[in-house]
């Protein structure tokens, strides 16, 4: 009982991550209706950004406290989503208009692209960082088993409900969010009236990109270790995840990224955790075979 | 810039829109062979013509759907000058005063009425908020802008008689009152001209005849609270609709220019009777 507990708040706080990633995802096709396949990297970008400055700060002796860590979080979001826009810029702009594989290739180019370019810049070995988020609470005590719920796990969450909270509220209730949900449902309209699709898109992907960005210094904070390639495994996750709670629903994105995380705790705590990527994946299969529009896909409304 | 306005084939006192040796071809296929009209500030012009004539192109040339092979098209605005519409991207066209409705409704079916509404605001809300940051911020430019927009908007929903269908989905709506909802739509972008294509297609006679009297109210700007007189321009097979409200008749076929001319001038014009009724066989 009290493992599985544990086991429980690993798992949420796992999956929120996920989620956050899972966002950027479907945003992007809900959009252009494309898989980015380039997020998960820069996902790792906005780590790679973390941890660059948390060494920067603790070199100049600032890093303490919350508000250090607010600052890290606001460099790693501004960084990582002028990576974002850019990628839709050189990647994905020139092409919108050609055919509908062409993007995506282009997205799977731009995905090694950043790879590599971590690889070259910062090195292929992996980096460590001393926990930054020490500390915890004692939930409950089960013979010699402890149940924990550390103060990092509870920033993970307090921060994803808060950031997912804000960018709710943009997508329903601004003008930019009606923008891209009219933009979303048909392109060409949106443009008719007024609105720049093209900036649209753009702002589409920098959101999409600061989210992951959160997601990738919570990640750093959480492990610890990071390298150049963390993208591509929590990339496909979060894809999965998208898939899983319905491609281009928002809430969707955040309640498959929780069912994986759980899904993959659950698995490597009672079964092993040598298949615990198995697992994550033959969801991805089970989904697109039995529930293709996933669990909170959108209904198409008919036109008339 | 209205200093290089260059004088018109056929000189008309106030004009809106002027088409100029409009041409569009596509492939081997002339759709709209060197077509020129004014349509005159305050007028509802109606372009009429059998089926294939070209008028859904000369539509989609002026609101930015297909760039014309040649010619020219500038909408002269009261006070901002004259606009050369074929050097415009879509969005530009837009806010340049150029508002319009499909022959199958566009509307954004998975949003309210009311988002359909505040979506054609964009333009304003987004300069009033900084492109978002102040809504962000909870700014109270932001809320004035948004309180401006959202009165705007309900004062079309009441010219419409939409009001109580506010937060239901577009897509959800009755065909008739989606085709009001465009029409709001278009209104809602503050546009200078407006475009409407085949309005009156799927109304029943009621509601073609509540449609006529919007139209009219919509160029006198009696039509909503705080609605500027609008020129319209208007393709519809309806004739009892278009001779019964349009100032001013275009008629094209086979992509050419054939007649053009008050509606009465036009009804009795030989060129158009052969077009409508074929070429010379009977009588």
């Amino acid at each position: 009982m009290a493992y599985a507990l544990q086991q429980l708040i690993n798992g949420i706080s796992l999956g929120m991550i996920y989620g956050m990633i899972a966002v950027g995802y479907t945003m992007v096709y809900g959009i252009i209706g494309m898989i980015n396949f380039a997020h998960g990297d820069i996902f790792m970008i906005g780590a790679f950004i973390a941890l660059i400055s948390i060494v920067m700060l603790i070199s100049g002796g600032f890093m303490e406290g919350p508000a250090a860590l607010l600052l890290v979080l606001a460099i790693s979001m501004a960084f990582t989503a002028l990576y974002g826009w850019t990628v839709e810029r050189v990647a994905y702009r020139p092409l919108r208009g050609s055919f509908r594989l062409a993007p995506l290739i282009s997205a799977i180019g731009m995905s090694i692209v950043l790879q590599n370019y971590v690889q070259i810049s910062q090195g292929a070995r992996v980096k460590p960082l001393e926990p930054q988020v020490t500390g915890g609470f004692e939930i409950m005590r089960d013979g010699n088993f402890v149940v924990q719920l550390s103060n990092m796990q509870i920033l993970i969450i307090v921060t994803t409900l808060a950031v997912l909270a804000i960018f709710t509220w943009l997508v329903t209730k601004t003008p930019l969010g009606r923008a891209m949900r009219a933009c979303e449902q048909d392109r060409r309209m949106a443009s008719l009236l007024g609105i720049d699709t093209d900036r649209t898109i753009s702002l589409t992907f920098v959101i999409g990109a600061s989210l992951a960005a959160v997601a990738g210094t919570l990640y750093l904070l959480r492990y610890g270790v990071i390298d150049f390639y963390i993208g591509f495994l929590a990339g496909v996750k979060a894809f999965t995840a998208a898939v899983l709670g319905g491609i281009g629903s928002l809430p969707g994105a955040v309640l498959g990224g929780l069912l994986i995380g759980l899904i993959e705790t659950f698995w490597s705590a009672y079964f092993s955790v040598q298949y615990k990527d198995v697992a994550a994946f033959s969801i991805l299969a089970l989904t697109l075979i039995f529930l293709p529009t996933g669990l909170l896909g959108r209904q198409e409304v008919e036109k008339v | 810039m209205s200093a290089q306005l260059t004088t018109p084939p056929t000189a008309v006192s106030d004009p809106i829109l002027e088409v100029d040796g409009l041409t569009m071809r596509f492939g081997g296929l002339l759709a709209v062979d060197s077509v020129s009209f004014t349509a005159r500030r305050g007028d509802i012009t109606a372009l009429i013509g059998p089926n294939g004539a070209g008028k859904t192109t000369v539509f989609n040339c002026i609101t930015g759907f297909y760039r014309p092979t040649a010619g020219a098209l500038r909408l002269h605005r009261a006070e901002a000058g004259v606009a050369e519409l074929q050097r415009l991207k879509d969005h530009r066209i837009a806010r340049a005063g150029v508002a319009r409705t499909f022959q199958n409704i566009r509307l954004f079916p998975g949003m309210t009425a009311l988002e359909n509404l505040l979506v054609a605001q964009h333009v304003v809300l987004n300069a009033a908020t900084g492109f978002g940051i102040g809504a962000l911020l909870g700014l109270g430019g932001y809320r004035r802008a948004e309180a401006a927009a959202v009165e705007r908007a309900a004062a079309w929903l009441r010219a419409t008689g939409l009001i109580e269908r506010a937060d239901d989905p577009a897509g959800a709506l009755p065909y008739g009152a989606q085709r009001r909802l465009e029409i709001a739509r278009a209104m809602c972008t503050g546009p200078a001209l407006l475009c409407l294509d085949e309005p009156a297609a799927g109304l029943n006679p009621r509601e073609s005849e509540e449609l006529a009297a919007l139209l009219r109210a919509i160029r006198d700007g009696s039509a909503a609270e705080g609605a500027a007189a609008t020129s319209v321009l208007l393709i519809e097979h309806d004739m009892g609709i278009v001779m019964g409200i349009s100032d001013h008749v275009i008629v094209l076929d086979h992509g050419k220019k054939i007649a053009d001319g008050t509606p009465e001038a036009v009804r009795n014009d030989r060129h158009v009777i052969a077009a409508y009724l074929g070429e010379e066989e009977a009588e």
